[in-house]
């Protein structure tokens, strides 16, 4: 059955494809295809210039259309374009000032370093020196300015919170100052301090401050009495404030040709016949102590009587002289004091004119010195 | 006889050249050096609020008072720019004393506030001074020409 099926399928396919060349033969003389242009509208030749005519016409019509819309459009394009400069002008701007205050920011950053490291430089130095005079040890260079208290070299103590705000001030409404903490290197208006500091009731050794210092004398004669007074004075003293009694000692020189009377001639006299200033240019003073020595804390002042040795004409004696003393405003230490002493005691002749005018024998002398701390001086 | 006489002859003369020389003896009160005010009035300072126009220009020391003083700044110069920034020079003890210089930038706060490199100085003024204030110390300047 299935090989009757096929080859009535065959038989089927070669009659249809027997029919088709049949077909194709009778009908391939009959059949012709031309191929020609189309007549136009009213028979009229196609024309060239007019098409190109055409052509440009569309394009003004193009060319006027867009300018007509440009024309509508620039102005808010221009002014779009405008706004956006600006917001990038600003953002510029804003962006330019952040430099500007980033770089201030690091320039003060870079200042406060350049501080810090003369601080630690400083503190190095200080260390330095510290230990060639100490043992052998270890340096240990700080690691902050102000992490640790730099030791001073006198001892320190602050005034205590009932101590009285200082006298003598020229304002009687001080300007108020913020309290602050203690820093490792002590600063003013950002210089550095050396490390001493004032205390009142520690040993601290002193130096006379020549320009604002005088010594003198008072002598009466027979018709008028007369001053001779010096500033060239040179001296060290040391003494613990709070507890003078057996804590001080110093030597004070005063330059013996540099007394003035203020008078040429008897400064002459005086120099030469009486002092003897070439044979005895100085007179010193040696400080021993201060006995029976008062101190009050509370207002910086001392009294007592300063004991000690004066040499005056080469001539070497005990002397006494009371004496107060005042630490100012600028912790400045003032003493004041006066005693008698007797020329004959150390061998000096009294000026005499004819033994008519004649000097006392007795004469007062005077101190009023200005100190500061000596600091490496 | 005629020495006595003599003498007596001179005692006027003697006398009469001694007496144009007056009297000179130094006062009690006046014995103490008499400290420098710098121009200050004492009696009636008559301070006023700082404001920026003080600030610029060259200024020296002419009092420092307080533990600053005492260890020890003698002398301190300060010059300050319109832009804010500032100079200064300061003599301060050692072996040998020496001249510190520094410098940094400066700004003028509220109330008188004059902040130097960060920290907080009340400052103010009077004519030509200006007083600035720290918890160790306070320093009166002056004006100074630069000629």
């Amino acid at each position: 059955m299935q090989k009757l099926l096929s080859g009535i399928g065959i038989l089927g396919l070669a009659v249809w494809t027997v029919g088709g060349a049949a077909a194709w033969y009778a009908v391939k003389e009959k059949v012709q295809i031309t191929i020609s242009e189309a007549p136009i509208a009213g028979n009229r030749r196609v024309d060239r210039v007019s098409l190109v005519e055409e052509a440009v016409a569309g394009l003004r019509q193009d060319v006027q259309a867009l300018a007509r819309a440009l024309e509508t459009n620039l102005p808010a394009l221009a002014a779009e374009l405008d706004r956006c400069a600006g917001k990038r002008a600003d953002e510029l701007e804003r962006t330019l000032r952040g430099i500007a205050q980033r770089l201030a920011e690091r320039d003060a950053a870079l200042e406060k370093l350049a501080t810090a490291s003369r601080d630690h430089r400083a503190a190095l130095e200080t260390l330095l020196a510290r230990g060639e005079k100490a043992a052998p040890g270890p340096v240990v260079m700080p690691t902050a300015v102000h992490a640790e208290p730099d030791p001073p070299t006198t001892p320190v103590a602050k005034r205590t919170k009932a101590d009285p705000p200082e006298k003598g001030r020229q304002d009687r409404n001080p300007i108020a100052v913020p309290a602050q903490r203690e820093t490792a290197v002590r600063r003013f208006l950002s210089f550095r301090l050396p490390s001493a500091a004032f205390a009142f009731d520690n040993n601290q050794s002193f130096e006379i401050i020549p320009s604002l210092s005088r010594v003198g004398f008072d002598a009466k004669s027979t018709l008028h009495d007369f001053s001779g007074v010096t500033s060239k004075i040179e001296g060290r003293f040391s003494s613990n404030l709070a507890a003078p009694a057996g804590s001080t000692k110093g030597r004070i020189t005063v330059a013996a040709g540099s007394l003035d009377t203020g008078l040429a001639s008897r400064n002459e006299a005086m120099h030469d016949d009486h002092l003897d200033v070439k044979a005895h240019p100085d007179i010193v003073f040696e400080l021993e102590d201060l006995r029976a020595a008062t101190s009050a804390a509370s207002t910086m002042t001392v009294s007592g009587t300063a004991v000690g040795k004066l040499m005056l004409h080469g001539v070497t004696r005990a002397v006494e002289m009371p004496v107060r003393a005042k630490v100012d405003e600028s912790r400045r230490l003032f003493v004041e004091g006066e005693t008698a002493l007797k020329l004959s005691d150390y061998e000096i002749q009294a000026p005499s004119k004819l033994g008519l005018i004649s000097m006392e024998d007795e004469v007062r002398i005077w101190i009023s010195l200005r100190a500061r701390l000596g600091v490496g001086r | 006889m005629r020495l006595p006489l003599a003498c007596a002859a001179l005692v006027p003369l003697v006398l009469g050249a001694t007496a144009c020389i007056p009297s000179n003896v130094v006062a009690k009160r006046d014995r103490a050096v008499e400290l420098d005010s710098g121009g200050l009035d004492p009696a009636n300072p008559a301070w006023r609020p700082l404001v920026a126009e003080d600030l610029e220009g060259l200024y020296r020391s002419v009092r420092i008072t307080g533990d600053a003083a005492a260890s020890v700044l003698w002398m301190a110069y300060y010059f300050a720019g319109k832009d804010g920034k500032y100079s200064g020079a300061a003599l301060v003890t050692g072996a040998p004393p020496s001249f510190q210089t520094l410098a940094g930038r400066f700004e003028l706060q509220e109330e008188s506030i004059l902040v130097m490199d960060g920290q907080r100085v009340p400052a103010r003024a009077m004519e030509r001074y200006l007083e600035l204030a720290t918890h160790n110390g306070t320093v009166i300047l002056e004006r100074a020409p630069i000629e």
